[in-house]
């Protein structure tokens, strides 16, 4: 019995080849009802997301689960095997355990630390819980999935910086103003950056929008979406004493506001600070303004700039994350080892051996009067009752090993004696 | 007992600067909280150990570790109203760790005491000691949050944010906090500074006996007075006045360690 992954992903095959394997949901229930078919595959599931198509599956001899896999895909997608077969990737035991904790946590995503990946999985999940495609040991490397997913996301800080230039703008604007809630925003130019910029930041709470344009009737227009105030560009410069952030984006061919200009403004706003925000090419302000106290001015660059630290920034959290996945993994596997049936029949013996030794202990203490013999022939006797219940279910157990369902046995035979994982 | 209480309570603060300080690299709320909880139960102890020396003793610290020991002690009352106040336990990476020096100071330093003289043992000096500390602590906490706006400010001006620019709190979160700390901690050092003049007076029969500690108080106390003045009325806020901040708190560290050593005069220590 063993544990396999087999399937593609971004790393392994290019967005034209996940197209053409991929399940929609509606298909799934289908897929995995086919797959019951194979003798080898005893718990099943499929993942499918634009990123990858995995088959999680316990499985009776791995070539030949991996060759029914294969040639199923094939056939259900309209693809000869050898389409695929080189992008698949076949894991097994330890690794497969390891790689589905990793998928669930959103270590092995394209963009680490993505949040939706453990929604899908665990939709996927779902799906087969639903259609009894799954059993024991499946349903608890699930669930132990799902526990390593939630520690890395509390944990570590795999998810808390932003990784988008957008997202990286709203960051920053809550490192230097705190909560948003109530902070008024200046669009200069109306374009579609600015209007998309603009609609973040009102996700964020902010409190109200200007906006200044060339053409009044345009920013009129814009405004009004975002229930905001229009002003005519030559009105803007005595707007900006009052507002918090700037997000300019003029098709200027020269820059709107000097070093000098801000200097003025900065003073004008007794230093309140203020985040200006540049998605303008060439640039509406001028770079140097970022020197003055209390001004943060930040370009198309320097947003970047800021994506790839916090990017930086994930991967040492995602460095950490893994030392947390292997302890998850270690924690499963010895689970796993627990359902074999040698080391349950020795740890059974074990316990009850210790309760034999134990109430016959009690017993003789009490039992001043025997001689050895008789001392001796008690002890044969509860040996031989013992070893008696023990041998039909042992013997049973033993048979059961051999079969598809031995570690059923195994594990409800461990919860009614309560013999611990060791 | 209550010296092993002191001791105690060091080894507490200490564990929880390490939490602190480690929850600075790695992002761990877990981390966090129990660096929180250590700072807590450090705190409580130490309580406990003050509360027996006053019950034993009957009067205010009568030397340099003592006086220690109460400051480090005002500090992180102050430094847990600002935790529950600011819902910001980043704080404390700062903070905590200036209560172990603090702390480690006083236990480092002689415990023996030249006998107080009988009238300053009077609830004036308490009047004067307790306003005094407490004015001190809060600006210990401006300290530690002017030093966490400088860090950010660098993080925000360098557009290459590291591991502190995901840590510390916001700009406006850190310079509120400065305001508040040097707006309470003026007043308390004002009244503190006044109560020590009257019993200056009605035990020396002058205001001003010209003492290095005094000297030097009211060089500070003018230093936060310009600070906190610029900050109402000019508008002061951000680097600059971060910067005034550490430099106020370095005058309030001369005049609790060194001025005394310069000029002895009617204070102790």
């Amino acid at each position: 019995m063993d544990i396999i992954v087999l399937g593609l992903s971004h790393k392994t095959a290019p967005l034209e080849l996940r197209e053409k394997l991929h399940i929609p949901e509606s298909a799934l229930p289908d897929e995995l009802d086919g797959l019951g078919a194979c003798g080898q595959i005893l718990e099943r599931m499929m993942l499918s997301t634009c990123n990858r198509v995995e088959a999680y599956a316990v499985v009776d001899e791995v070539e030949g689960a991996r060759r029914f896999l294969v040639e199923y895909l094939a056939e259900r997608h309209k693809l000869s095997p050898e389409d695929f077969e080189s992008s698949l990737y076949l894991l097994t035991a330890d690794q497969a355990v390891r790689h589905i904790f990793r998928v669930a946590s959103s270590l092995d995503a394209m963009v680490v630390g993505e949040p939706q990946i453990l929604g899908q999985v665990k939709a996927a999940y779902g799906t087969a819980v639903e259609r009894e495609a799954t059993g024991l040991i499946l349903n608890n490397l699930m669930e132990r999935a799902f526990h390593a997913a939630k520690r890395v996301r509390t944990e570590t800080g795999i998810a808390t910086s932003a990784v988008s230039v957008s997202s990286a703008a709203i960051e920053l604007a809550k490192k230097i103003f705190g909560d948003l809630k109530g902070r008024a925003v200046m669009l200069i130019g109306a374009g579609k950056m600015s209007e998309l910029s603009a609609k973040h930041l009102l996700a964020e709470g902010v409190g109200s929008v200007i906006v200044a344009n060339r053409n009044i009737a345009r920013a009129v227009e814009l405004a009004e979406r975002f229930n905001g105030r229009a002003v005519h560009y030559d009105a803007a410069r005595a707007e900006m004493i009052r507002v918090d952030i700037i997000i300019s984006s003029t098709g200027a061919p020269h820059q709107i506001l000097s070093k000098a200009d801000l200097q003025e403004i900065i003073l004008q706003r007794r230093n309140r600070p203020i985040f200006l925000i540049d998605i303008a090419v060439p640039r509406d302000i001028d770079p140097r303004a970022n020197e003055i106290d209390n001004v943060y001015l930040y370009d198309v660059d320097d947003l970047q700039g800021v994506v790839q630290a916090n990017l930086r920034e994930r991967q040492r959290e995602a460095d950490r994350a893994e030392s947390l996945i292997d302890r998850e993994v270690a924690q499963f596997t010895s689970w796993l080892e627990s359902l074999k049936v040698v080391p349950t029949i020795i740890a059974m013996r074990k316990k009850v051996e210790s309760i034999r030794e134990e109430e016959l202990g009690r017993v003789l203490a009490k039992l001043h009067d025997l001689t050895p013999e008789e001392r001796q022939a008690i002890s044969v006797l509860t040996s031989s009752i013992v070893n008696k219940i023990l041998h039909d279910p042992m013997t049973e157990l033993k048979r059961q090993s051999a079969l598809r369902d031995g570690h059923l046995y195994v594990s409800v035979l461990r919860r009614l004696f309560a013999i611990r994982d060791e | 007992m209550e010296l092993t209480l002191s001791y105690l309570a060091l080894l507490l603060y200490l564990a929880a600067s390490l939490g602190y300080l480690g929850s600075l690299r790695v992002s761990h709320p877990k981390l966090l909280r129990a660096a929180g909880i250590l700072a807590r139960a450090g705190f409580a102890v130490h309580t406990v150990a003050l509360a027996i020396r006053l019950y034993q003793e009957g009067r205010p610290p009568g030397n340099l570790s003592e006086w220690l020991s109460f400051y480090a002690w005002a500090t992180v009352a102050v430094h847990i109203l600002t935790e529950v106040r600011y819902e910001s336990k980043v704080i404390g990476s700062f903070v905590i760790p200036l209560v172990v020096l603090l702390l480690g100071t006083s236990a480092a330093l002689p415990k023996a005491i030249e006998s107080l003289s009988p009238p300053l043992k009077n609830i004036g000096v308490w009047t004067h000691v307790i306003l005094t500390l407490l004015g001190n602590a809060a600006f210990a906490l401006a300290c530690c949050g002017a030093l966490m706006y400088l860090l950010q400010e660098r993080q925000l001006k360098s557009k290459q944010p590291g591991v502190l620019y995901h840590r510390l709190p916001s700009l406006n979160l850190l310079d509120n906090l400065c305001h508040l700390a040097l707006s309470l901690g003026f007043p308390l050092l004002t009244l503190g500074l006044l109560s020590g003049a009257l019993l200056a007076y009605s035990t020396f029969g002058s205001f001003l006996t010209w003492d290095g500690k005094q000297i030097w108080s009211i060089v500070t106390w003018i230093f936060y007075a310009a600070l906190l003045h610029g900050r109402l009325a000019g508008g002061w806020r951000g680097r600059k006045a971060a910067i005034l901040s550490i430099i106020g708190f370095c005058g309030v560290v001369f005049a609790s360690l060194g001025a005394n050593f310069l000029i002895r005069g009617t204070h102790a220590f």
